[in-house]
């Protein structure tokens, strides 16, 4: 009895152990006899990870978080056991982002290169603020906003939208509805009177379409004519009469050749006589600058009155001589014949 | 009613200052190892191997329940291997221990408070004693070791009957694969969760034998004497789960960080 209660005792204890070992390790995914393989990352905040959370590479469970421990300079030490086999798949530079996976609070490492990092500027700067602080094999990590980030902004955006709905409804109070309903008014005035302008000038509209129909029809002649035009100026080429006038054309550049010709010695001997125009009127302005200063008998004249008065008095003189003359020619005259 | 306050006042203290006592005693009877020595595998067979059935029994129909309640609550948006995290940790955390811990309050307390008793009562305690046997190296330390080691063990497998059997009720009554299941159930899973059930269950165990022990030695008054101590022991054992539930909780799980 005593060694049958021992047995069975024991046989409970060894199978509580049993199961309580076995179970913990299958539940949470330990290996054992694997060489695995387990790598630091340096992080600023880890988000909602926990121990135990999955590793993962490009979508496959590698491993589980095994630690995660406080660093000095405010950093977090998250340590990733991995099987040994990813040891050789990982990248050549790897990030490990902490990931929210689901809306429970469910959280995961995607380990991925460094330059497959999305293109959200805070991701990169905490990878490129732990890759400055990581040591030996640690990698940089980066944590991606979780849910609860994203409905706070989302509820940021929310009140924004809110304060500027209040500020629309506050601008478009009761006065500025019944100004944008008088100004729809107006404007469904003013289509009607444009649409009674239009109706009014459709007739118009309709003779200026025909009146174009018709310089339509005449341009058409006149095309028509041209196109005849055309055909007699072929024909007269065909039969030379343009060579003629062409011949004539020489003939007409050919005196109009001659004639310039004509023209330039013209030209040139008018050069001549305007030099020599201008030497006589520059010999007569000396002339009359000389008579103007008084120089010579004609300057004399035009500044001495003395001249004037004798020969005035020479004139009387010569007039009482002519009259003395008439009166007595036998005083001055003898006429003989022998 | 002042002189009843009185006395319940001063019963109160004589009842830790008895109880004082008493723990003087087993602590003293520890060392006579050749008396509880053998006697120890015998309590682990009656208050441990024993009480698998009735274990067994409560956590499976533990397991049931928690599976259609966990996919009753956890509707529409919440995921259904939820049920699988739901069931596993409610069972290693916390119903597994406690109502393990109930059941065998009534089965193995009330049983040692009943046996010890009415050997008080029949002076088989005094005929110990004039035998020179120790009656705390006698009869309390193997029972109090009996509930200490085989508790832990009758809870570890009421643990895996309740997963088992919300395992099974989940994947053949709900509409939820296998493996929604066990990814539910090990994606929080930590191992610190069956340790942590499995410290409160030794604990349990520990109180419960120990509160058995003392009120079945402190039995007075025949057999009306030996079934105040039998119900006494139950109501004590079982305000002492919830309240060493309590205690664990607030120990380690406030700080208990990652």
């Amino acid at each position: 009895m005593k060694r049958s209660n021992e047995a069975l005792v024991g046989v409970s204890v060894l199978l509580a152990i049993a199961l309580v070992i076995a179970g913990s390790v299958w539940l949470s995914q330990q290996r054992f006899g694997g060489s695995d393989i387990t790598r630091n990352v340096r992080v600023r905040s880890i988000g909602g990870l926990m121990v135990g959370d999955p590793v993962l590479l490009r979508g496959v469970g590698i491993g589980r978080v095994e630690r995660i421990e406080l660093s000095a300079n405010d950093w977090v030490v998250v340590s990733l056991r991995m099987r040994g086999a990813a040891r050789s798949l990982l990248p050549q530079h790897p990030v490990a982002l902490f990931v929210p996976t689901t809306l429970f609070g469910d959280w995961s490492v995607q380990l991925s290169s460094v330059d497959a990092l999305p293109a959200d500027p805070t991701v990169r700067r905490q990878v490129a603020d732990a890759q400055r602080a990581t040591h030996g094999s640690e990698m940089p990590g980066a944590v991606l906003p979780d849910v609860g980030q994203l409905t706070a902004q989302a509820s940021r955006i929310a009140s924004d939208i809110a304060v500027i709905s209040s500020r629309v409804s506050s601008a478009f109070d009761s006065a500025s509805t019944v100004r944008l309903r008088n100004a729809f008014r107006d404007l469904s005035r003013l289509s009607q009177v444009l649409r009674v302008i239009a109706q009014g000038q459709e007739s118009t509209l309709v003779k200026i379409g025909g009146n174009l129909d018709t310089g339509t029809t005449l341009l058409a002649q006149s095309a028509a004519s041209i196109a005849r035009a055309a055909g007699r100026v072929d024909s007269a080429t065909s039969r030379g009469q343009l060579q003629r006038i062409l011949s004539h054309t020489d003939t007409i550049t050919s005196d109009l050749t001659a004639v310039s010709s004509d023209l330039r010695g013209l030209a040139g001997a008018a050069a001549s006589q305007q030099q020599a125009l201008a030497s006589i009127i520059a010999r007569t302005d000396s002339i009359v600058g000389r008579i103007a200063a008084g120089q010579g008998t004609l300057g004399k004249l035009t500044r001495d009155t003395t001249l004037y008065t004798e020969s005035l008095q020479a004139v009387r003189a010569l007039r009482l001589l002519l009259e003395d003359v008439q009166k007595n020619p036998r005083r001055y005259f003898q006429f003989s014949v022998f | 009613m002042v002189t009843s306050l009185g006395r319940r006042s001063i019963g109160l203290v004589t009842g830790f200052g008895q109880f004082g006592r008493f723990l003087g005693n087993v602590a003293r009877a520890l060392p006579d190892v050749r008396t509880w020595g053998g006697l120890t595998a015998q309590q682990m067979r009656r208050l441990g191997v024993d009480s698998l059935p009735i274990a067994l029994f409560i956590a499976a129909f533990t397991g049931i329940v928690l599976a259609l309640l966990a996919s009753y609550v956890m509707t529409g948006a919440v995921p259904p291997y939820l049920v699988g995290t739901l069931v596993t940790k409610t069972i290693t955390m916390e119903l597994g221990p406690v109502l393990t811990g109930l059941a065998l309050a009534g089965r193995v307390g009330a049983n040692i408070a009943a046996e010890l008793g009415t050997m008080r009562v029949t002076e088989q305690v005094d005929a110990l004693e004039t035998l020179a046997y120790n009656p705390y190296a006698f009869l309390v330390i193997p029972r109090v070791l009996a509930g200490l080691v085989m508790f832990p063990v009758v809870v570890a497998f009421a643990m895996g009957m309740g997963i088992f059997t919300g395992w099974l009720t989940a994947t053949n009554l709900l509409p939820i694969t296998n493996a929604e299941f066990m990814r539910g159930a090990r994606l929080f899973f930590m191992p610190f969760d069956v340790w942590y059930g499995l410290l409160k269950s030794a604990s349990f165990g520990f109180v419960i034998t120990l509160i058995g022990c003392h009120l079945g030695l402190a039995t007075r008054g025949g057999a009306e004497g030996v079934g105040r101590a039998t119900t006494r022991t139950v109501v004590y054992s079982a305000e002492m789960i919830l309240v060493l539930d309590a205690y664990w909780a607030v120990t380690l799980l406030r700080g208990h960080f990652q």
